[in-house]
């Protein structure tokens, strides 16, 4: 009895299971920019964010994030960049925090970025540049508590040839592993050689990058060029820093720590 | 004059204060907390109505400015919200200060660990008793050994040094082990009549594993106390590897992603006992070892991956005095993953698993094994956030061969189909409230015919983010012995009812869980002393309570964990209710790891009291026999002495040129403790022989290369 009963059961169940996975009301996440007036609005709210990076000032860019959370708290449809750029603010923010020595503002920073990041990566899992943005946020987890280097080492590795292997193209998952580098010892395949590499392949990649669509990200290329320059700073290629130096200035002549390093620069030569 | 002076000007700012407050904006101010911990949370605060909103800090604080007063006695409509948290909405009065509490959302089905399982891996939250890779690397006495390493977790024990799993206080043979989703019956590299040590599984390709001592899914069967389930690295976006040396031989690992995406992994394995041997004063025996682990993860379009895996491992022991043992032990499996949906995933796993071992002793015996067996299984998990569907097909076709003398094929082949099929539905009865129910029928081609029901129920009850209450109760079967089984066709397969309650307390850097547990055994094999074979008349229980402490810290690691058992067994040949063989009535692991930037130390102290045995009360001459014959006390009525072992080891990360190279030790049982294993008698019963474990004081050194 109890074995006819199964093999009914077993198939019943089965189909039921198929028909269930079926395309059903599950919603998809709403990626493009039909919403025009939302669309302005995380744009404004993006830039918003870009500003306080320029300037170096925690305080506007805390009012782009916060223009991104009354975004989000409106959102229905589960709008993929909502997400991104809210993990982006609070990356930028917990940056910010660690750089000027708040450890616990920066640890609540990176909190709240991850969360972002894994409902994004849930909701996208084959956008390779959030798992690039969450294997960052890795890195200063670990410089935060450098007990759980290893463990969380390995999970960087993880992170950001998941985004690699997503994306080969995207200049932001090369920019992001390449200021990584800077911070990881030569043994683990970091250090001021591998990182400008990288950084130097993604300059390249942003040289091509195109971008039609409003929300998709299109910083960093200040940033990388910024960074390159530093790079070739500390090997004592001082031409090649400046040169680095204003262009990323031509990419956006507002960026804080490129004028900032390129008067440094100056005053050194 | 003063004090005049000082009241003055105190009641002209009072009664300015009065003239220019009104000029002060109005406020919305407050502060952010977590409803359960209290702790402050930077939540985002919007007024809807007004258009305004701001983030508390850190500290949960936050203030926002009214551009204009509203009218008075007009309440305003305030928001709080964070990822991970419910929404709330109140209305306020401008210049009232909140407290505004938030409860945190419930996590879909998926995320939370409804049974008290433990393992490794570092990505289950709720899941309090983990260990995560380096844990395993960094215990001593592991031998960085998955099956070593589950030893410390709560409900766990084994045999003195051996490494198979008493789970609970049942049998070795309770507990089924399963590696990427293959059944492996012998999974033990060195498998001998009494003992067994370490395992086939190399820690270099594992991902995770999960040791469930109760509650365990329905996707599992045939095991009365436990489950190991452990995964293999799959797809890599990186290439990784290492090469490590060590006085006992050489191990590899490489895995590296290939074009299309596909990855390949591999791991190869040689050692042998000499030098080890040498360094340590040993001799006498020597054993020498292999093993090889290789799997292609190949995606087929976006929604198809096909998996290719095999494991071969070799083993060959020989002592002075003309014992020899060999084994093979190994499988081939290929998979197919279909997840058309990301909601639906459906795999088919098919395998062939084989093992074979051969003992001989010149002149005394010569015993060979075999066990084959096909398995297949068809998996389809349905995930629709509130539920975690999980349904399957589990079929078995097994063949095992007992041969007592290697020139005459076949003394004893049985063969066996095992069919089962399986349901599991984990799912959110309520907010904080988790449900898995299952049920598992199995039919087994031996023994008594038809179908076993077994229904499984376990609840986890979040109390707070960080303190879970889990219950779980069910029916688990296992057919036992199909030798057994083959003689007798009434056998039902034996079954065992568990209840247990556990209390987990996980934070950021420590985790506590405390665990009551009853396991009443049904049905157990009984030997017919009158001569007419088996039947299912055993009984027996196990209850219990564990306690498991770790805490992380920056510099220092410190783990605990303490097992009381109380379990008796009526099974075989002991027909009254006796102390079970497998009770450790007491247990007690504690591990701290000190730990640098470049090197750690670990210090463990485990300790155990001795399990039951038989004593021999006496002897008596047998003039028909023409020899002694024992007279045998109480069943399990003495016991071996009290277990204790101590285990150091440590690590030096170096830079050789651009290259990180660990160099580790290991000082296994560093005070030399004789722990008896067993009591053996001489033919005449005159001399008891106390067999020793086999891990005396010895040191184990190597380097290994890690690539990134």
């Amino acid at each position: 009895m109890i074995s006819r009963l199964a093999s009914l059961f077993f198939p019943f169940l089965f189909a039921a299971t198929v028909l269930a996975a079926a395309p059903g009301p599950r919603p998809e996440p709403q990626t493009d920019s039909r919403n025009t007036d939302r669309t302005a609005k995380i744009v404004r709210a993006r830039d918003t964010l870009q500003e306080g990076w320029n300037a170096w000032n925690d305080e506007t860019m805390k009012a782009g994030r916060d223009m991104l959370l009354s975004l989000l708290l409106e959102d229905k449809d589960k709008n993929a960049y909502l997400y991104y750029y809210a993990g982006l603010a609070e990356h930028r923010l917990a940056v910010h925090a660690f750089a000027s020595g708040r450890t616990e503002e920066a640890a609540s920073n990176i909190a709240q970025a991850k969360k972002y990041l894994e409902k994004l990566i849930e909701l996208q899992p084959d956008w390779g540049e959030p798992y690039a943005l969450y294997a960052a946020l890795l890195g200063y987890e670990i410089a935060l508590n450098p007990d759980r280097g290893m463990e969380l080492g390995m999970k960087t590795f993880s992170y950001f040839g998941r985004a690699e292997s997503a994306e080969p193209q995207n200049p932001r998952v090369f920019l992001l592993k390449g200021l990584s580098l800077f911070y990881w010892p030569a043994e683990y395949g970091g250090g001021l050689d591998n990182a400008l590499a990288v950084l130097v392949q993604a300059a390249a990649l942003f040289e091509n990058e195109r971008t039609d669509d409003p929300l998709k990200p299109s910083w960093g290329l200040d940033e990388c060029l910024t960074f390159m320059a530093r790079a070739y700073s500390q090997k004592g290629e001082k031409e090649k820093a400046l040169d680095c130096l204003k262009r990323a200035l031509i990419a956006n002549p507002d960026y804080g720590l490129a004028r900032q390093e390129l008067l440094a620069l100056q005053k050194d030569k | 004059m003063s004090v005049r002076l000082f009241f003055g000007l105190a009641g002209l700012l009072l009664v300015a204060s009065f003239v220019f407050g009104g000029q002060e904006p109005a406020v919305i101010e407050g502060h952010v907390f977590d409803k359960e911990t209290r702790s402050p949370l930077p939540a985002y605060i919007s007024l809807p109505d007004l258009g305004r909103g701001v983030s508390a800090g850190p500290d949960g604080r936050f203030r926002i400015a009214l551009e204009n007063r509203p009218t008075p006695g007009a309440k305003v409509r305030i928001v709080a919200w964070l990822i991970g948290f419910k929404k709330i909405e109140v209305e306020a009065l401008p210049g009232e200060i909140l407290s505004l509490a938030l409860e945190f959302e419930p996590l879909p089905a998926r995320e939370i660990v409804v049974s008290a399982d433990s393992g490794l891996g570092g990505d289950k939250p709720q899941a309090a008793v983990t260990l995560d890779r380096m844990d395993v690397y960094r215990m001593p006495g592991t031998a960085a050994d998955p099956l070593y390493a589950s030893h410390v977790l709560p409900g766990v024990n084994s045999p003195p040094d051996a490494s198979s799993l008493l789970i609970r206080g049942g049998a070795p043979d309770e507990t089924a082990y399963h590696f990427d989703g293959v059944e492996i019956t012998h999974p033990f590299l060195s498998q001998s009549l009494h003992e067994s040590y370490f395992s086939i599984f190399d820690n270099q390709v594992v991902e995770d594993f999960n040791v469930s001592t109760s509650g365990f899914s329905s996707k599992f069967g045939d095991a009365l106390s436990g489950v190991m389930d452990i995964t293999a690295k799959d797809a890599l976006f990186k290439g990784e590897g290492g090469l490590g040396l060590s006085v006992f031989g050489l191990n590899s690992y490489l895995g590296t992603p290939l074009a299309g995406g596909a990855t390949l992994i591999g791991s190869l394995n040689f050692g042998r006992s000499e030098l080890l041997s040498a360094l340590n004063g040993d001799d006498g025996q020597s054993f020498a070892t292999g093993n090889s682990f290789g799997k292609l993860v190949v995606p087929v379009g976006r929604a198809h991956t096909v998996r290719l895996m095999g494991l071969y491992d070799r083993y060959r022991f020989a002592q002075e005095d003309g014992f020899r043992a060999a084994s093979e032990n190994g499988f081939a499996a290929l998979s197919l993953t279909s997840t058309p949906s990301s909601a639906f995933l459906a795999r088919l796993l098919l395998s062939r698993t084989f093992y074979g071992a051969a003992y001989r002793q010149e002149g005394v015996f010569d015993t060979t094994v075999d066990d084959r067996a096909w398995q297949g299984r068809l998996e389809a998990v349905l995930d629709l956030d509130r539920h975690f569907l999980e349904a399957g097909l589990d079929l078995v076709s097994r063949r095992q061969n007992v041969s007592w003398d290697a020139e005459t094929e076949g003394d004893e082949t049985v063969r066996a189909g095992r069919r089962a099929v399986y349901v599991n539905d984990k799912f959110r009865a309520l907010d904080k409230l988790y449900v898995t129910a299952g049920l598992r029928l199995s039919s087994l081609s031996l023994g008594r015919p038809g179908w076993r029901a077994d229904p499984r129920i376990s609840l986890a009850y979040l109390l707070t983010k960080k303190d879970t209450l889990r219950m779980s109760t069910g029916v688990h079967s296992q057919y036992g012995d199909h030798f057994t089984l083959a003689q007798d066709g009434r056998l039902r397969p034996r079954s065992a009812y568990h209840a247990s309650l556990s209390y987990d307390r996980s934070t950021d850097n420590a985790t506590l869980r405390l665990t009551a547990y009853g396991k009443e055994y049904r049905s157990l094999f009984l030997e017919d002393l009158t001569g007419a074979g088996w039947n299912n008349g055993g009984r027996g229980f196990a209850r219990g309570i564990e306690i498991f402490i770790k805490h992380r810290g920056r510099k220092l690691d410190v783990l605990g964990v303490y097992n009381s058992l109380s379990s008796k067994r009526m099974e075989g040949d002991v027909s009254v209710l006796a102390p079970s063989p497998y009770e450790i009535t007491h247990s007690l692991t504690a591990i701290v790891t000190l730990k640098g930037s470049r090197s750690s130390l670990g210090i463990r102290y485990s300790y155990a009291t001795g399990r039951p045995y038989t004593p021999l009360e006496n002897r008596v001459w047998d003039e028909s026999e023409g020899s002694y014959l024992p007279l045998w006390g109480d069943p399990y009525s003495s016991r071996y002495p009290s277990y204790r072992r101590c285990d150091i080891n440590g690590t030096w990360n170096l830079t050789v040129g651009k290259r990180m190279v660990i160099l580790y030790f290991g000082v296994t049982n560093l005070f030399n403790a004789r722990n008896i294993l067993r009591y053996e008698y001489s033919s005449d019963y005159s001399i008891r022989n106390n067999t020793a474990s086999i891990f005396g004081r010895s040191l184990f050194l190597g380097l290994y290369f890690p690539f990134f």
